[in-house]
């Protein structure tokens, strides 16, 4: 497990524009960890 | 940041605690990456939610960095994120990001 | 307007009666009966001021109903009056016979309703009944800013499939997204640069050998399984309706995406929307080795173009780039436009999703 998400919660904040909540979440669950917040967000 | 999603996250805090987060940004440049970094670690730039002067402190790194990146099964990342590392600028966002948790460090 | 008066005489506003409000109001003002700050629950109006001077007063509905807020009629009524322009403009420039015109699907942004059923809907007839089209009914596409594609593939379907001769889509403005992110622009002493209201429409009927067509069998849809990855997206819009006509995206002259002008969106944080579209298109099409990496800003020169509409959402969606398209398909030297629409669905909160939709326009065969 990397460092960087080892034991933690990850919150997964993605702009509809560049990575979406969903996707950063995906890839959170891939490398292990629990997602305990999705979100996305949309400026235009 | 959404006011919604400050909410969450102070929500989160009280729950888990500080220590036990990692926020994951998927903003599509340096600048409104910036921003979503600072408003984890320092507060909400603008004042105007409930993170305004939270001295969170967050972990936070973007989905792009190299750190968070090298982790993601291939597959996984090739579907979810795929041609998105080519056409955003991952150095411009990484710089960006690190900017802010290097403050972080700083001011412990 | 007035030199091309759309609107009559007998339709414009009761004048009288708008006086005699305002002669009401300043009644109550120099009474003392109410300060400017009360007028609003005096007179039950919700009322803007410039500077000190009165500037315009709305009345609310309802007491305690908040989908009948003054504000809310107001939102309404500005999509109703700017769908029902264009909807004249339409009619008169290209000589249509109202009468002939059977159905109007809207694909704006507003929610009609009350607290029963907040979003009851049916602008689409509205607008039909205020431009008097007295042949015709409607009804609403509700898919946020995409709405404009399945609008437009739905108002082709109906006519394809001989339902109706004559589908109008009407697209009118959004008034909550008037200086939406004013903070930024001021913050770069700017004015506030979203200051326009906007309306569409469009007519869709049977194939006159003339317009240009569009491709039923060229739709391309954001399934649910696709999930929120880019990638899957700009597939399954940008490539897989190619795909299924035996065409590549080198086939396709011009890609219309979601055209924010980004003078407003680069001073506010939001970036250059068209040119991410664009790149990812590009890098799509280098991906699949269609065109060598080298090649992605020429593709996006060549078919992508820089954003100019007001970020008035749904319009700004491939939308505002149809009357250009026709022009492109016609009398241009174009032979298809690919049009690419999305939404986000995320920000009502029944759902993370988004949504999106293509249709490929073609240059008529009989032209």
């Amino acid at each position: 497990m990397s460092p960087v998400f080892d034991g933690k919660f990850v919150i997964a904040l993605g702009e509809r524009d560049g990575v979406a909540g969903p996707a950063i979440a995906a890839c959170a669950k891939a490398a292990g960890s629990d997602v305990v917040f999705t979100a996305t967000e949309c400026f235009v | 940041m959404d006011l919604g999603t400050q909410e969450a996250i102070l929500r989160l805090v009280n729950q888990h605690g500080k220590d036990k987060l990692l926020v994951l940004l998927g903003a599509p440049d340096g600048e409104s990456a910036e921003i979503s970094a600072e408003t984890v670690i320092i507060g909400d730039p603008t004042y105007a939610g409930p993170l305004a002067e939270a001295q969170l402190g967050l972990d936070v790194y973007h989905i792009l960095e190299e750190e968070i990146r090298s982790w993601i099964p291939a597959d996984t990342w090739d579907d979810q994120v795929g041609l998105m590392a080519d056409v955003l600028d991952a150095e411009e966002i990484s710089t960006a990001v690190r900017g802010m948790r290097d403050r972080r460090e700083s001011s412990n | 307007m007035r030199e091309t008066p759309r609107v009559n005489e007998d339709d414009r506003v009761d004048v009288r009666e708008a006086e005699r409000v305002q002669d009401e109001l300043r009644a109550l003002v120099e009474l003392g009966e109410a300060g400017p700050q009360e007028l609003g629950t005096v007179a039950g109006l919700d009322v803007s001021y410039a500077g000190d001077r009165l500037a315009a007063g709305f009345r609310r509905a309802h007491d305690s109903d908040d989908a009948l807020a003054a504000g809310v009629l107001l939102e309404n009524l500005a999509c109703k009056a700017t769908g029902t322009l264009a909807l004249l403009h339409l009619i008169d420039d290209h000589g249509i016979d109202p009468d002939s015109i059977d159905y109007v699907i809207s694909c704006s942004e507003e929610a009609v309703g009350d607290r029963y059923q907040r979003g009851g809907g049916n602008m689409g007839k509205t607008i039909a009944e205020a431009a008097g089209l007295g042949q015709a009914s409607g009804a609403d596409v509700k898919n946020f800013c995409a709405a404009p594609v399945p609008a437009l593939v739905i108002a082709g379907a109906l006519v394809a499939s001989g339902v109706f001769r004559n589908v109008v889509v009407v697209g009118g403005g959004s008034l909550p997204k008037l200086g939406m992110k004013f903070q930024g622009h001021l913050k770069h002493g700017l004015p506030v640069l979203e200051d326009v209201v906007g309306g569409s429409a469009a007519l869709v009927t049977s194939d006159d050998g003339a317009s240009p067509v569009m491709r039923l069998d060229g739709v391309g849809r954001h399934r649910v399984q696709a999930g929120s990855s880019n990638p899957q997206i700009m597939e399954a819009l940008g490539v897989q309706p190619l795909e299924e006509l035996g065409l590549s995206m080198l086939d396709v002259d011009d890609y219309a995406t979601e055209l924010h002008n980004p003078e407003i969106t680069e001073p506010q944080g939001s970036g250059n929307v068209p040119e991410r579209n664009y790149k990812t298109l590009a890098a799509l099409a280098a991906r699949r080795g269609d065109i060598g990496r080298e090649a992605i800003p020429q593709f996006m020169a060549e078919r992508g173009m820089p954003g100019f509409a007001p970020t008035q959402g749904h319009l700004a969606s491939a939308l505002c780039y149809l009357p250009h398209a026709v022009r492109r398909l016609t009398s241009g030297d174009a032979t298809r436009v690919h049009m690419i629409a999305k939404g986000s669905l995320f920000l009502g909160r029944m759902t993370q999703a988004s949504d999106g939709m293509s249709v490929l326009l073609e240059r008529n065969q009989g032209s």
